[in-house]
């Protein structure tokens, strides 16, 4: 892709800093859910992610930026508008425009060696595509690169930044830690930004969605029905995070449901997806199909049960983001949760795609791998980029998932 | 029953016809810049040979980076045929070291199926690949076949940086000004590709007996350094180049 003039570039970041274009795109909004009321996942997805735009850049609130294991409920108790640049950079490679902010990122002295979601959310903000915060809300994990990304963006956009420590433990004590900084921060949020937070009503959406990701997961644990197409699942995450709390991922889930219920297909090899995928346009889903590969669980959409309580919320939330951050940065949590899905699931295999950069599920890899591998279970590493399309090599792809499913087929 | 196999490699292409338990020919060229006219043409000498024609033939299995570029009955990866190619060889062998022309791989075999148990590749680097060797060779204005007796003349120990091609290219040129000898820094090429294998060997997890297959497998300097490096010594098919072709008509006969 060439990339566009300086000038066009200036005149983009200049309309999407506008009010204006995004009224409109708002009445667009409307018209298109009056006059094609959405029938199927792709138009549901396509007018919610209009409607998110029109909202966030059209600033009919507080825009509050979070990182991936901030929940999202406690920005809509108060009416906020979560932004979580990580998914939207996701969302930006997806479009095909990840280079522009990578570009803009590494001329700003951001090593190409640094995590892409990171690398492209800082070129973002710098040319100001993604909609200006407010205020930014972080907790320490995933990983400390999100807590240097954020604290970046405190200076970029010279807004308040305030994150969570998220202790290594999941335990009653490290519940209650979390609960006690959240209490803090609300009252922080109110003191400072004049909000109020009202939990049922979120609390209640939360819950429902939840339970519907339960359904599904029982569903997707059936051998009969079919997969999403390969990694699919993964292009909805904004609804297992950002929309967490709003009535929009109850819908979607509903919805994605229906469709699991209604389609027999399926594919000769049932596998787990650990981490996450290249968003931009490539082979890889064709290429998982060509060769039966399956997925049936992804890592990152398996969420823990929790029960979600209004008259306790922030003991309710901290449990939320101690066990997220415990089952996905904790080595032995991780592979015991890996090794229980292989179970739950009928699961032949794992393929995990390597993020360039990423030390924090990449560290243990060994592990992993040891430990599958003692249980019968083969794993593949593909290395890659999940944004960055100049760190990957597709056509080595193809002889990596040619060999892993003549493996599986023994 | 006659079965082709055929292995299109990026440095090299192979054909193998075989039937009734053995090989009746195989032939190997040059892979080019047409890998779909380079493998017809290892296919029709390897069949000149062995006297046959392309309609005495039951099946054609393709394998290589270019196995889709190939009218075949079938496509196999070059691991699979690879472990079940050197299994007929070396039916003992767990581990299969393969240093092709642009990638190297590490292969765990069941020595009792030949089939693989899991396997590595190397990463984007052309370090520790044929690729790597060639280009060194041509700064060194050498052959590669010079590798093998250039290691046996080098007296200083070089150490040359093993992470990338790139800068390893301008670190010989580098060294050349020096006036270093062309024998110290041949001999630091070829334990730089050593070390960068066993890196990824040993990451892998080496089970004994190895074998070591591909254009490189030729290169005795290299060798001599991973026999040094792994700590025992390395089987070698006769003919390096023949075992994914091979192992492609296993996996179909």
């Amino acid at each position: 892709m060439h990339r566009p003039p300086q000038w066009l570039l200036k005149s983009f970041s200049f309309l999407l800093n506008r009010k204006m274009p995004f009224r409109l795109l708002k009445a667009y909004t409307r018209w298109l859910e009056w006059r094609k009321p959405p029938t199927d996942l792709a138009q549901f997805s396509y007018q919610v992610t209009l409607r998110s735009i029109a909202k966030l850049y059209g600033r009919e609130g507080k825009v509050v930026w979070a990182s991936l294991f901030f929940p999202s409920e406690f920005i809509y108790a108060f009416r906020g508008l979560p932004f979580y640049p990580e998914i939207a950079a996701g969302l930006f490679a997806a479009l095909g425009f990840a280079e522009i902010p990578l570009h803009r990122a590494e001329k700003a002295w951001f090593s190409q060696d640094l995590c892409s979601y990171h690398r492209l959310g800082l070129g973002a903000s710098l040319w100001r595509f993604f909609p200006r915060p407010s205020f930014l809300l972080a907790t320490t994990s995933i990983c400390w690169g999100t807590v240097s990304f954020f604290q970046v963006l405190e200076e970029i956009f010279r807004v308040p930044c305030y994150i969570l420590d998220v202790p290594e433990e999941y335990s009653s004590e490290a519940i209650r830690y979390l609960a006690a900084q959240l209490e803090d921060l609300a009252h922080t949020l109110k003191e400072k930004e004049g909000v109020t937070f009202q939990w049922e009503e979120v609390f209640h959406h939360a819950q429902k969605a939840l339970s519907m990701v339960q359904e599904i997961e029982s569903l997707r644990k059936r051998k009969d029905l079919l997969l999403l197409p390969p990694t699919k699942n993964l292009d909805y995450l904004p609804y297992y995070y950002q929309f967490m709390g709003d009535e929009v991922a109850v819908t979607f889930f509903e919805q994605l449901r229906a469709f699991l219920l209604s389609s027999t297909q399926t594919l000769p090899h049932r596998l787990l997806w650990l981490h996450l995928k290249p968003f931009y346009p490539s082979p890889l889903p064709s290429l998982l199909e060509e060769y039966g590969l399956g997925v049936v669980c992804e890592e990152f959409t398996s969420l823990f049960p929790h029960e979600l309580n209004p008259l306790e919320p922030f003991l309710s939330l901290g449990e939320k983001i101690a066990s997220l951050s415990f089952h996905f940065t904790h080595p032995k949590a991780r592979t015991k949760r890996i090794l229980q899905w292989f179970k739950e699931y009928q699961a032949e295999g794992a393929i995990q795609f390597n993020q360039w950069g990423c030390r924090q599920s990449q560290g243990m890899n060994a592990l992993l791998r040891q430990s599958l591998r003692r249980e019968g279970f083969p794993i593949l590493f593909l290395d890659g980029d999940h944004l960055d399309r100049r760190h990957n090599t597709q056509e080595q792809w193809r002889t990596r998932l040619e060999a892993f499913a003549e493996i599986l087929r023994g | 029953m006659y079965i082709a196999g055929l292995d299109i490699g990026s440095q090299s292409t192979c054909a193998v016809i075989w039937g009734s338990g053995r090989i009746w020919a195989f032939s190997v060229l040059p892979s080019g810049v047409n890998p779909q006219k380079r493998g017809e043409e290892a296919l029709a000498e390897a069949l000149t040979k062995s006297g046959l024609t392309l309609k005495d033939l039951d099946a054609i299995i393709a394998t290589g980076y270019g196995r889709y570029q190939v009218e075949a009955h079938r496509q196999v990866s070059e691991i699979s045929c690879q472990a079940k190619g050197v299994h007929f060889f070396f039916p003992q062998v767990r581990t299969v070291i393969d240093l092709g022309g642009q990638d190297s791989k590490v292969i765990l075999v069941d020595p009792r199926t030949g089939r693989v148990l899991d396997f590595l590749m190397n990463d984007k680097c052309a370090a520790g690949t044929g690729r790597f060797l060639e280009l060194m060779a041509r700064v060194l204005e050498i052959e590669l076949e010079d590798y093998g007796k250039l290691i046996t003349q080098g007296k200083e120990d070089l150490v040359l940086a093993n992470t990338c091609a790139v800068f390893a290219e301008s670190e010989v040129v580098g060294l050349i000004a020096q006036g270093k000898e062309r024998a110290d820094i041949a001999r630091a090429v070829c334990k730089a590709v050593a070390q960068r294998v066993v890196q990824l060997a040993e990451r892998m997890g080496l089970a004994e007996p190895i074998a070591i297959t591909g254009g490189v497998a030729r290169n005795r300097g290299v060798l001599h350094f991973l026999e040094r490096e792994i700590g025992a010594s390395l089987l070698v098919p006769e003919e390096p180049l023949l075992t994914a072709a091979l192992g492609a008509c296993l996996l179909e006969g």
